[in-house]
């Protein structure tokens, strides 16, 4: 896109005509690819017509970004693809839709996506389920399907998503387009819906990496609204890149083959991390705990849907029951339970010392090397509804979980086959996309 | 089976979930599934400490200085399921 | 029977906004569900913002009034149940940020931040969020209290300490007590609902009656959640579901460790000052404490006492100065001090009379006039001549009435107070003129 954005710059582009052409798209091929929950095209045609005759153009001028519908926009109803929210307006923006509005994004609607990110393909959303662009019997990879679809198929720019254990990462290999989930507290949360509050970022899809260091750019930063953000130094040079044994475990032949094709210059040495070995249940049991949580403020009093008439109890049961998806019950129940009086030694209290014990294994590595390289996804899209069953699904995030657990850099870029994840230390934003750049040609 | 029945009644009474028979049923083989699956976690002897801030170490602290978001206070009101006088109607419990 | 109590107190801080958001904290003054916004209502995607630092240091001042040892970090905590007072479905509560402190012989076991919740009425359902997130802070002793009055005498020198901090807030609903009592060797007792400090007498009165009566009885009872009743000054059962929470307390991931000043300056508190006064201005005990009943009089008396005689400035203050403030129902306000000194150097000089002393000081807290201004303006000033030579004068210039006084002649006293009366144009104090001749004769 970045063509585009140079066109808008200039003037030889203008932001209506832009808007248009994606218009164009999404009458083609929306109606195949379901990627939106709500468009508003009135909404976005005037702030275009608004733009157009703007003289001092931000950086976003006239750029159409789509929105996972898990980030607050207002004016725009946010539904986390759930019924609980299937009528609600916030009442604010996210932080990062501000900067978006006062850089002269243009914002067309709000993305499809795994209700309240609970999924690694967007089928679990309540309303619909979307296709991959590339091949429509196939899912578009999730929890951010909708966005990674919208930015595939051409109906935006840019997109917004976010990435708790791989909802950027693995739709952009999917979709076999670019994902970035920056560092743990480079972009505020302030207007994400959380799924787990120490694991969820907010990332970008583009069709290159210029668009996401753009946006990246434009909505990272420190924000006294999420005090988590902070701005860490860059880490030094090691001119050494490792590729992690553990990664190719159970992943596709045609797929490992593209990654070491991809990677062939570099001259990555091989090493191996094996506490990656329970990352998963780690990610998982701490997804729970968190999960449930932040659960706890749906209860059909203060906004969303009603329950049925009662007392307390069978008032806020009956809105919860009625509204939540299975997945979405099986995680508040799991972290309910695992958090318990009885069972959080055993459970959580373990799962947090899983948690270090990774990291720091991890962080130790990034010590002696700049990146780490692997595939993103084990497996290419599957078809729509072919992983029903939970732990299958959970299986398919292996690559993309270790990074959230501890709090890194990711970008996945997309090859013949799969997708290939750099990783870098936490803080490192802005020279992983420099060295994705790189590897982009 | 580390999940039993009486467990599943406590803790989707405690997460306010009302569960039908059905439900209660494949739920329960569901989490205990899931559990199992992930269950190799409590084999770990781990001696390291339990890590909970990943980004900020240290919290910043703000002036006390009051806004008015009289706009957004509104929409708060309106977005109430039941509403009286500005009160949002909660069940009574006496 | 030995009775055991321990108490748990929370108190409102004083400040501006909100703890974690910058709503106003006026809720008593403001209109229903207008102090609030995304973040103490808890709207999907709302977090909290940085701590209030006001809040912070308050409860630190606080801590070290109660003489906790203070610790250099605190987390917050997620305690979580559901009720429609609580937009989060948890409370954030901090850990101790003191321990181990002391008052009226009692072991602070220890202190801690945590959010008001909103104000849910149970008879009409109706439910406003002004209140919710009000910094409080919470005082927990450990069970050393012996009786009823022990635990008033505690919680009045409390209020006392609190009052000369001003770090709290003092309108009716600003504290809350949580009271548990048990009889030694018999179940404990907790008491919910005391919205204030007098009714904790009450409550705890009726509950050792109530249970010391069940022992006598050989009723049996197990340990239970009473609720108070204000009015009908009872305690009575509430349903058992409430008693038996499991509040899955958890550290926020959305605050981060905040870090504490422990080094704080509190004023003189108000046992200390008392037994200095005491000692310093010898005053009786009973003086001392009325006079540092609050810090403002107390200052008040210090600044005067500096250059007036303490002892006569004592009975002012306990006498007329307390009369006067008690009967309007306000507190000592500073813009008296002057006024006052005024009246103490010129009853000290005999130039007014107690009588008028009292009518200037009633102008100076009412009127606002200046003590000297509203003396001369009423003549109240006396004579500019010593009285005490005047009378010397007199006796000795009236030889045989002194002498038929001496024989017990009651008309000669009076002659010699007729004489003196003429010569200060009867502005002199009668009572004044009459001790004074009985000491010189």
């Amino acid at each position: 896109m970045k063509e585009t954005h140079e066109k808008l710059q200039k003037g030889i582009l203008k932001p209506s005509e832009n808007l248009e052409l994606k218009i164009k798209k999404i009458e083609e091929n929306e109606g195949k690819i379901h990627a939106f929950i709500n468009i508003y095209l009135e909404e976005a045609r005037k702030r275009a017509e608004e733009l157009d005759k703007k003289e001092k153009k931000g950086k976003l001028y006239g750029l159409v970004i789509a929105v996972k519908d898990n980030i607050a926009v207002k004016g725009m109803k946010m539904t986390c693809a759930s019924k609980m929210l299937e009528n609600y307006l916030p009442p604010y923006n996210a932080s990062v839709i501000e900067k978006i509005i006062e850089e002269d994004g243009i914002i067309i609607g709000k993305t499809n996506m795994d209700e309240f990110a609970c999924g690694s393909d967007t089928t679990h959303s309540a309303f619909q389920t979307t296709r991959n662009p590339t091949d429509l019997n196939k899912v578009p990879g999730g929890s951010s399907g909708g966005s990674a679809a919208a930015v595939k198929a051409g109906f935006c720019d840019l997109a917004l998503g976010s990435d708790t254990g791989g909802s950027i990462r693995c739709p952009a290999s999917f979709c076999k387009t670019f994902g970035f989930k920056p560092s743990y507290g480079s972009i505020s949360r302030y207007g994400l819906a959380d799924m787990a509050m120490s694991l969820d970022q907010i990332g970008v899809f583009s069709e290159d990496v210029y668009g996401i260091q753009l946006l990246f750019n434009i909505i990272k930063g420190d924000d006294a609204r999420d005090a988590v953000t902070t701005t860490q130094k860059q880490s030094t040079t090691k001119n050494k890149v490792a590729i992690v044994k553990e990664f190719f475990e159970n992943c596709d032949k045609k797929i490992e083959e593209s990654v070491r094709e991809k990677i062939k210059k570099l001259n990555a040495e091989e090493i191996s991390i094996p506490s990656l070995k329970y990352a998963l249940p780690t990610y998982y049991l701490l997804v729970y705990s968190e999960f449930a949580s932040t659960m706890q403020k749906y209860d059909g009093l203060k906004y969303g849907s009603k329950g049925k008439p009662g007392d307390l109890t069978e008032t806020v049961s009956s809105a919860r029951s009625e509204n939540f998806g299975l997945e979405v019950k099986r995680r508040i129940l799991l972290g309910t339970y695992i958090t318990s009086k009885d069972y959080r030694e055993a459970w959580y209290v373990t799962t947090l010392k899983a948690r270090s014990a990774i990291k720091s294994e991890i962080e130790e590595k990034l010590k002696e090397y700049d990146y780490l390289l692997g595939p993103t996804m084990p497996m290419e899209a599957w078809n729509i509804g072919e992983k029903g069953e939970p732990t299958q699904m959970y299986a398919a995030d292996i690559l993309t979980v270790p990074i959230n657990i501890a709090g890194l850099s990711a970008i996945s870029i997309p090859l013949k086959n799969g997708g290939l994840q750099v990783i870098a230390s936490q803080g490192d934003d802005d020279k992983l996309l420099k060295f994705a750049e790189g590897l982009e040609k | 089976m580390e999940i039993d029945k009486q467990t599943m009644k406590r803790i989707s009474e405690t997460s306010r979930i009302k569960l039908s028979e059905k439900e209660e049923e494949t739920l329960t083989k569901d989490l205990n599934n899931i559990l199992s699956f992930f269950s190799e976690i409590k084999k770990l002897e781990l001696d390291k400490g339990e890590e909970y801030y990943i980004g900020r170490k240290k919290s910043k602290q703000r002036k006390d200085e009051p806004e008015n978001r009289k706009e957004e206070s509104e929409e708060i009101v309106k977005a109430f399921n039941s509403e009286e006088d500005r009160y949002l109607l909660a069940p009574k419990s006496l | 029977m030995k009775t055991i109590i321990g108490l748990e107190i929370h108190v409102q801080l004083r400040t501006e906004s909100k703890l974690f958001c910058n709503c106003k904290t006026n809720y008593l003054k403001a209109q229903t569900n207008e102090n609030t916004c995304v973040v103490c209502t808890a709207h999907p995607g709302s977090k909290p913002y940085f701590i209030n630092e006001k809040a912070i240091k308050n409860a630190v001042k606080i801590a070290a009034a109660l003489n906790c040892e203070i610790n250099e970090e605190i987390i917050m905590q997620r305690k979580h149940y559901f009720y429609p007072d609580l937009p989060n479905g948890f409370q954030r509560t901090s850990k101790p940020l003191g321990v181990n402190g002391t008052l009226e012989g009692v072991t602070i076991r220890e202190v801690h931040v945590e959010e008001d919740p909103g104000r849910y009425d149970l008879k009409t359902g109706k439910t406003d969020y002004n209140r919710c997130g009000i910094p409080l802070i919470e005082i927990v002793t450990e069970p050393e209290i012996k009786d009823s009055e022990h635990a008033k005498k505690f919680l009045e020198e409390l209020q006392l300490i609190l009052a000369y901090l001003e770090v709290s807030r003092e309108e009716p609903g600003s504290s809350r007590v949580d009271a548990n009592l048990s009889i030694e060797g018999h179940p404990r007792i907790e008491v919910k609902n005391i919205n204030s400090f007098k009714g904790v007498y009450t409550a705890l009165e009726y509950e050792e009656r109530r249970q010391k009566k069940l022992i006598q009885e050989n009723t049996p009872y197990g340990q239970e959640t009473r609720h108070f009743d204000e009015e009908k000054g009872t305690t009575t059962s509430m349903r058992k579901k409430e008693t038996l929470e499991d509040y899955r307390y958890s550290p926020d991931p959305d605050v981060p460790p905040i870090a504490i000043e422990k080094n704080t300056e509190i004023p003189e508190l108000p046992k200390p000052k008392r037994e200095r006064m005491e000692k310093q201005y010898a005053l009786t005990k009973e003086d001392a404490e009325t006079i540092t009943s609050e810090k403002k009089m107390a200052d008040a008396f210090e600044k005067i006492a500096g250059h007036s005689n303490a002892k006569e400035l004592a009975k002012l203050f306990k006498g007329i100065l307390k009369k006067q403030l008690n009967y309007r129902g306000i507190k000592y306000q500073e813009k008296l001090t002057p006024e006052i000194e005024w009246i103490a150097k010129n009853l000290e000089q005999n130039k007014i009379t107690e009588k008028s002393a009292e009518a200037i000081l009633i102008e100076a807290i009412d009127g606002g006039k200046s003590a000297e201004n509203y003396a001369k303006e009423q003549n109240l000033l006396g004579v500019e001549t010593n009285i005490q030579g005047l009378i010397e004068k007199t006796i000795k210039e009236n030889p045989k009435a002194v002498e038929d006084y001496k024989k017990g002649e009651e008309k000669a006293l009076n002659y010699l107070i007729g004489k003196i009366m003429k010569e200060t144009k009867g502005k002199a104090d009668k009572k004044t003129i009459l001790k004074t001749l009985e000491e010189k004769i």
